[in-house]
């Protein structure tokens, strides 16, 4: 396989999984938006813009997954939150088992060939 | 760079509201309008954040910009999302149509044998393609009985030789074993399909 398939796989497999990540931020507490793009920001690797991560938000709050609330605040301008919905809960759900089933094959896979990293 | 308001920085922002103004004339109105003050919010909450903290080169407004991304890219983005097939199918869209097959699954085993034996036969088919029931339930399921109520059927060719006493009792078996199993199945499917709170403790774990 060519190097340059590889990091083409890497990416959509980001942009795949880059839905549940927001999902899963906001398991614990209600996030606004420059939160959410900041904190996803600051992983490595997560995101390459961060302004395309406002349409995203946008998609998953037309789905149903998020719920949003606009709330003043004394620092700066309004702030829109985004709170997982019921919807996103069963969604991330779903998506936990599976992306760890996946994940524990590949890992074993890659192990068994001698692939892990030492 | 002594104001958060600076000019030149007041320049940069304005540029680059522009472009994404001008790329997002492809997106319906809605969506534009959205998208634009999302990105202002974006661009003056870090602005704020410029403001109170004690290092001021740490959200310079052109690395805002920058890690922001190229407007097209974004605008980009933003169409891409009206395709299907970048939607997440959720779980609430799926659920249902899921449910009725299965549930359609379940009949045709249970009466399927009496349509000349072949709709139970894809009855089974369903069955074990379907992911929602165990291999246990789907070996009970396919041998409680094959052909399902069709299996009484047989019932007075078999009991002919054998005392009357015991052909309420094969009745009753032959009726009974799949009507069980179909309920056995069934409850799979139109049980809560949400999930115990027990993966989301596994999501914070991993």
């Amino acid at each position: 396989m060519l190097v340059g398939e590889a990091a083409n796989l890497v990416a959509q497999m980001r942009r795949g999984v880059l839905p549940y990540c927001v999902l899963a931020m906001l398991t614990t507490k209600e996030q606004y938006g420059f939160e959410i793009v900041h904190a996803l920001g600051g992983i490595d690797g997560m995101v390459t813009g961060e302004g395309t991560i406002y349409p995203l938000l946008a998609r998953l709050r037309r789905q149903g997954l998020v719920e949003t609330t606009w709330q003043e605040s004394t620092t700066g301008p309004p702030r829109k939150y985004y709170r997982l919905a019921e919807a996103g809960q069963d969604a991330l759900a779903e998506f936990t088992e599976s992306w760890q089933r996946l994940r524990d094959s590949v890992d074993d896979l890659l192990a068994s060939s001698g692939q892990e990293p030492s | 760079m002594t104001s958060s308001y600076d000019i030149a920085d007041d320049r940069l922002v304005a540029d680059y509201l522009n472009r994404l103004a001008a790329a997002a004339v492809s997106l319906p109105a809605d969506r534009r309008a959205e998208l634009f003050e999302e990105i202002s919010v974006h661009i003056a909450e870090a602005r704020t954040v410029r403001d109170r903290a004690a290092d001021t080169a740490s959200l310079a407004v052109a690395d805002v910009l920058e890690r922001l991304g190229q407007p097209e890219d974004i605008v980009r983005a933003a169409a891409e999302d009206g395709e299907p097939d970048a939607a997440i199918p959720t779980p609430a869209e799926r659920a249902p149509r899921r449910r009725v097959l299965d549930t359609g699954t379940v009949v045709l085993l249970l009466v399927g044998g009496l349509l000349i034996g072949l709709g139970w036969i894809v009855g089974v088919f369903m069955l074990w393609a379907s992911p929602r029931w165990r291999t246990s339930d789907k070996l009970v399921g396919t041998l409680v009985w094959p052909g399902g109520l069709a299996a009484v059927l047989v019932v007075p060719a078999f009991g002919a030789g054998l005392p009357p006493v015991l052909l309420p009792s094969l009745l009753l078996v032959g009726i009974g074993g799949p009507v069980v199993a179909a309920v056995r199945l069934l409850r799979h499917v139109w049980r809560a399909p949400a999930r115990p709170p027990a993966d989301r403790h596994t999501l914070r774990r991993a």
